[in-house]
Order: C-alpha cells, then structure tokens, then sequence
C-alpha cells in the first residue's frame, strides 16, 4: 500500500471511532473555540478602533494648535486671520482661504440605557466647514443653518444616545440648541462628536478663543513651507501637524495598547490550548493503544500512524475555530463599542470589525495548536515499541 | 489518605503536568482579567455621596471667586477647588498628576490624603512647595527638601520651566489604587500661567455638605447661583460622577468578563474529561481498594482530593504569575479607564481565584466521584484496564 493510502485508511479507522471518544475529542473542539472566539473578539476591538483612527485626518489637510492639542486651545481671531494667511493653503472659487476654525466644547446628556450623564463634545466649526471635508455626508435632515442654534450630530453619537435624532432639543450654554440632522464622515472618529457654527458657540459660550484652525493644502507638499509661517514666530507657541499624523500621534498608544492586550490574551489562550490538545491527544493514543499497535503489527508505518493523529487533531480543531469563528462573526460583526480612548476627551464609539483575515488568523492558530499538539503525541505514538503496546492490551 | 491522593495524581506523570500547565495559563488569564475588572470596580469605591464635584457644564473654566458664593449655600459644610494638571518629570514616562489648590481647605475636603501637620504647614508657607506620593518618591528617587523640575502642558509667563520643592507625602487611604499624585499651591501656579483667559479660573469646585440625602437640593442651588454667568457649572455627587465613569467604560468590562466565562468554560471541559478519564482507567483499582475495606465516602474524597489538588496547583502557580504580571499590565490601564489611578491587584482576586478552583473541581469531580462511589466490587475487578 502506498504511504498516502496507508494514511488515508489509518486516518479513517481513527475517524470511525471518533463518536466513541467524543468527550475527550469536544475538548480540543471546545478549547479551540475558546480560543478562537477570544482572539477574534479582542482584535475585532483593536482592529475597529485603529480602522476609525486611522480613517481620521488626511495627509492634505493641517491642523494648528497651540501646545500639544486642541484641549487648551487659545487663539484669538485675530491669530487665526493670521493663519489663513499663510502660504499653501488651498483656495476656493472666490480665493477664501478653504479653512475652519474651531471651537470645543462638551455637553453632558443623560444617556437613555443607564440614566447617567454622559459627555458628548461639541466642535464649532467655520463656514467652509464642508468644501475643507468633503467626507461629511448628511444621512439624515439637513446642515445646519449659519447663525442657527442647529447642530449636526455623528452617527456614533446616534448610536450611543437615541435620543439626539433630528428634531430634538439640546441644552447648551443660554439655551437649547436643535438637532437639524445626522452625518457619516466615513467611519472616523468625527462621527463621535456634534458640530455646528463656530461664531455662534463662540457666543453662547462666551469665549473669544478658538481651539484650532484646521486648513486644507494646496498641495500636500505645501506642508513644509505653510508650517515654516506658523512656526516662525516662537512666542505665539503654535504647532501645525498634518492631520493625518495628528491624529495618529493621539491615537497611537491606545491603539497599540488594544493591540497588545488583544495578542498577549490570544497568545496565553493559545499557550494553554496546545497543551490541552496534547493532552487531549495523549489520550486519544492511550486509549487506541492496543488498535494502533495492532496496525503496526500487521504492517502500517509509524509514519502514516502519526501523520493519521495529527490529521485527527487537525479535523477538530478546525471543527472548533470554525465555531469560534462564526461565534465571533455572528455576536461582534458590526457592533459597536464605546469606550475612553484618550482622543477625544468624551467617549468614542467605533464599530467591531471581525473580518475575513481575522477569520482566518483564528483558523490558522487553531491548525497551529492542533500540528504541536497532534504530532508531540503522535511521536510518542509511534515511540512505544509495538510489543509492549501489545501487552498493555 | 493524602499520600493516596498525591501518587494517584501522578499516577500518569505527562498528563498531570499538562493539565497542569493549561490550568496555570487559565488561572493566570483569570486573575489578570479579573484584576482589570476590579480596579474598574474600585472607580465606584473611593467616591463618596457626601461630596459634591462642581464642574463647567459646558467646558469654560469656573472663576475662583465661584467658591465663596458656594460657600455660603445652605447644608455646605466646607469648600475647595483644584486645577488638575498632567505633568512629568525629566521622561514623558514619569508622568504624574499635578492638583493645584488651596492645601488647607483641599486636605480637609478630602480627608482620605494623610499628610502630618508639621508637613502641611510646610506646603502653606512655601509657594513652590509639593506634596507628593509615596509611589513618585520610590519610583524617581526624589529625596525630603529636593527641588524638582516638572514639565506642564505649557510654559512659565516668564519661560522658566516649572520647579518645585518637595515639602513633604500624601498618601491617599481611602483608594487602594496608586494614583501618582503631588498636591501644589493653586496660587503660585496661577502666577506663572501664560494664559491669560485661564488666570485665577479652576478646573473643579469640591464641597462636602452635611448630609448626603440633600445632595441633589444642594447641588441645583449651586448651579442656580451660576446659571447666567459665563460658566454655568454642573454639579453631582462625586459617587453619581464614579457611577456614569464606570458607564462609560461598561462596554469594555463586558467584553473583560465573557472572555473570563470562555477561558473558564473551555478549562471546566478539560478538567472534567481528565477526571472521566481517570476514573475510567483506574476502575479496577476502586475495586480493589473496595475489596480490602475502602468505603465509598473515601472513593469519592480520592478522586475529587486529586482533582482539587491539581485545581488548587494550577491556580497557585497561575495565580503567583497573576501577582508577578499584574503590575505590568495595570501601568496601562488608565489609558482605557477614564482616571489616572494605577490600580492595585486587588486581594479578593486571589481569593476568587481559589474559589474558582474549588468550584472547577465540584463541577468536574461530582459525576465521576459518583460514578466511582457506586461501582460494585465484583464489576470493577471485572474489568481489565
């Protein structure tokens, strides 16, 4: 018989017995599972959150801030007719600078699920506020209005408190604010936050400094020379970023930290369900003991003997991730998770993604588990001298 | 008996050592998963109802001056207020948070920071004075009397870098967890701001009233007083302010106690399929042990005995990796957790960690165990294993 046969048919009496092994075979299954639906879950949230981080900002446009962030933004109008006139800025059709100054505040809601407060920020942004990002689009009612107490609120935000839909009132500084509509911004973390007219919040808060200027460049390598002019003059403290990489200066240690937990959680489950499965393993060939001697008695080779356990581990733990996996899919795909990150000073909600490469991670661990475990208890399988196994029968 | 136990848990060498292995990597998950849940726990415990935070509603600084009309509000027993600045020493790494305040009336709002009196006084009568954690002094090696240089989110008016001198330790009894702290004088803070729309403008106004269950009367009172200034406040009792912190971060404690349930889960079956396989193989042995005059109540303290030894085994060397980790992972954690506090292994995680262990082992023993008991002599010797 060749090798390949002589695999196939070991392989298939070791499978027809499997129904009688079930216990001790639905534990490398359900181990696997585990494992899997562990490791998808934890980089669904990693993997969602670098997705709307990454989304945010883009290398064409900049931001100015005083000191390390908008948080303690401190420029006045007069600064900010200075920072529009800086070069490399794009132009509309009526050469206005393409630009919005904006203005940060919070409001606290009473969130409908808990019955808590809850911070949502307010960002007041400047007129062309839509020709600087073309990714805001309205999916429900309309802008709003310049010289309106009307706000635009982020899908996420929607998401997190139902009760903000169009048409309903917000209390903000000297009176309530109304909802005029809903926007995407593609997913970033925008849709996290509400805006409307800067001027406007300016006044109902009483504030004449706004927090940043975000413009957008002529050109993306118009950054140099327009950041050159910002930072000229040292005294006003003023730093201009890319927003790309602003944004990814403020998400980064977050985003590796999910990262990290979620492969140092991974990784120890995966740690433990190899020697699951090699136990599990182990005892698969201690029960089948007397069989598998027997069939190397009568001629089958240690090799095909071997190869047929890892086979046997192989089968279940993808049996296993493949629970796992459509486990993960089915309760985290699209959900959403809100949570502090540290980007922005109220909560951000962002969607799980469990995706095909994720998928198939989980399905590779899980091959990964079974191969050390499978073949560790297949050598010693195949170690033990087929007289004495025969004896132990 | 327990030499019994001890060689029947040996009785297959490789088998006990992976169980064992697997189980340390469970209970090791377990306690490092369960301490992030408790120190997100602990956020609630600290707080109080008897304490009312005074906060901007709508982000625009309160002005000092706010205190002494809060002072006068009826059921207010004792006013303070605080700028509170993120600040490092020397390494972005070094990072701890800056209270600015007026000490007197912060030390006697907060009555859990223990500092000696002779060291107050100290902090009062020096501007640039400090009081800091026990935790900074260990970790930066800053010594009584030592002037030290702090990095601000922004400069001095004068461009000076910020210095302080340590006058003296707090140490907050109240909260196991470590917040990397140090308590300064509001008023020399405020001299060097540059800004100059944030000069004698705080962060956070603090009352403690007389009795908590007026807490919400109190609090609308004071956010009357402020309702058409330029910064209306928003006040709530510093315990309904932990609760809606704990909210905010609910969705990640979710996820923290399903993989919990997953890793216990996936361990029981493990746990209860080795017992089943044991108890199958050995048989003959129950048999035999019957035949010389074993009763049934010592098969069934046998097999769960050697079960909880190996839970209990597991869980200790798991556990013991728990207490070494754990500091490692919690420096992280105020980055999800929404305070600056690096919290603490809480003690009760071990404990829940050894309970757990014993109820792995009745959840996997008890079948088996019974199974084991009932077994008649003659059949049990019947069988060859």
């Amino acid at each position: 018989m060749s090798a390949l046969g002589q695999i196939r048919s070991v392989t298939l009496i070791g499978l027809k017995s499997l129904p009688e092994r079930l216990g001790t075979s639905m534990v490398i299954v359900i181990g696997v599972a585990a494992v899997v639906l562990v490791l998808v879950s934890a980089m669904a949230v990693a993997n969602g959150f670098a997705a709307a981080a990454d989304k945010t900002g883009t290398p064409t446009r900049a931001i100015v801030v005083n000191g390390e962030n908008e948080a303690r933004g401190n420029i006045t109008r007069d600064q900010v007719v200075a920072i529009l006139n800086a070069p490399g800025i794009r132009k509309d059709a009526a050469n206005q600078p393409i630009a919005s100054a904006e203005v940060i505040s919070f409001v606290g809601l009473t969130d409908p699920r808990t019955g808590l407060n809850s911070y949502v920020t307010v960002r007041g942004v400047g007129s062309e506020v839509f020709a600087l990002r073309p990714e805001i689009k309205i999916t429900q009612g309309r802008a709003f209005r310049r010289g309106a107490r009307e706000l635009l609120v982020g899908r996420g935000v929607l998401a997190r408190l139902g009760t903000l839909a169009v048409g309903s009132h917000v209390p903000m500084q000297g009176g309530d604010w109304v909802v005029s509509g809903i926007f995407a911004s593609n997913g970033d973390t925008r849709e996290s936050e509400v805006i409307g007219d800067a001027d406007l919040l300016l006044g109902a808060l009483r504030r004449t400094v706004f927090n940043s200027v975000t413009v957008a460049l002529a050109d993306r390598q118009e950054f140099a020379s327009f950041r050159a002019a910002i930072e000229s003059d040292p005294r006003l403290g003023f730093k201009a970023f890319r927003e790309d990489e602003y944004f990814a200066r403020l998400s980064r240690p977050i985003s590796s930290l999910l990262k990290a937990v979620a492969r140092l959680i991974g990784g120890l489950m995966a740690f433990g369900a190899i020697f699951a499965a090699l136990n599990t393993m182990y005892t698969v060939v201690r029960t089948r003991a007397a069989e598998i001697s027997t069939l190397r008695a009568i001629g089958f080779g240690a090799g095909a003997v071997a190869t047929s356990v890892v086979v046997e581990a192989l089968l279940l733990a993808l049996a296993g991730s493949v629970m796992g996996a459509l486990l993960a899919w089915c309760v985290f795909d699209g959900a959403t998770v809100s949570a502090m990150t540290g980007v922005s000073p109220s909560q951000l909600t962002f969607p799980l993604q469990v995706g095909a490469p994720l998928l198939l991670l989980g399905i590779g661990i899980a091959a990964l588990i079974a191969v050390v475990g499978g073949s560790l208890a297949a050598a010693r399988a195949t170690r033990i001298p087929v007289a004495v196994a025969l004896r132990m029968v | 008996m327990f030499f019994l136990i001890w060689t029947g848990l040996w009785r297959i060498p490789a088998r006990t050592m992976l169980t064992l292995v697997s189980l340390s990597v469970a209970f090791l998950m377990f306690g490092l998963l369960q301490g992030v849940n408790s120190a997100f726990d602990a956020i609630d415990r600290g707080a109080r109802a008897d304490r009312l935070l005074i906060d901007p509603r709508f982000n625009n600084p309160l002005p000092r001056s706010d205190a002494d009309q809060i002072a006068r509000v009826s059921g207010v027993t004792a006013v303070t207020w605080a700028v509170t600045l993120p600040a490092y020493f020397q390494e972005r790494r070094n990072s701890l948070m800056l209270i600015m305040t007026e000490p007197q009336s912060f030390l006697s709002v907060y009555d859990e920071y223990r500092v000696s009196a002779a060291q107050r006084d100290a902090l009062l009568h020096t501007r640039g004075g400090v009081l800091v954690a026990p935790e900074l002094v260990k970790r930066m090696g800053w010594k009584l009397g030592e002037r030290i240089p702090l990095t601000l989110p922004f400069p001095r008016i004068d461009g000076a870098p910020w210095s302080f001198e340590i006058v003296g330790f707090v140490e907050n009894t109240g909260n196991p967890s470590a917040i990397p702290l140090a308590i300064g004088n509001f008023d020399y803070f405020n001299e060097g701001l540059p800004m100059p729309q944030l000069k004698d403008k705080v962060e956070r106004i603090v009352v403690r009233v007389s009795d908590p269950r007026h807490s919400v009367e109190t609090g609308r009172a004071i956010d009357r007083l402020f309702a058409n200034s330029d910064a209306p406040s928003q006040t709530q009792a510093e315990s309904a302010f932990a609760q809606s912190t704990t909210a905010r971060i609910s969705d990640l404690r979710r996820l923290t106690w399903a993989i919990v349930g997953a890793v216990f889960f996936s361990i029981l079956c493990l746990i209860a399929n080795v017992v089943r396989q044991t108890v199958r193989e050995r048989t003959s042995e129950f048999g035999t042990l019957k035949s010389i005059g074993f009763s049934a109540g010592s098969i069934v303290w046998l097999v769960s005995g050697e079960t909880l030894l190996m839970c209990l085994l597991g869980a200790a060397v798991g556990l013991v990796a728990t207490l070494l980790l754990f500091p490692v992972v919690a420096q992280y954690l105020p980055m999800v957790s929404g305070t600056p506090a690096i919290p603490r292994l809480s003690y009760t995680v071990l404990f829940a960690g050894l309970l757990t262990a014993v109820l792995l082992t009745a959840l996997s023993a008890a079948l088996p165990a019974w199974n084991a008991m009932r077994l008649e002599v003659v059949d049990a010797l019947r069988v060859r294993a």
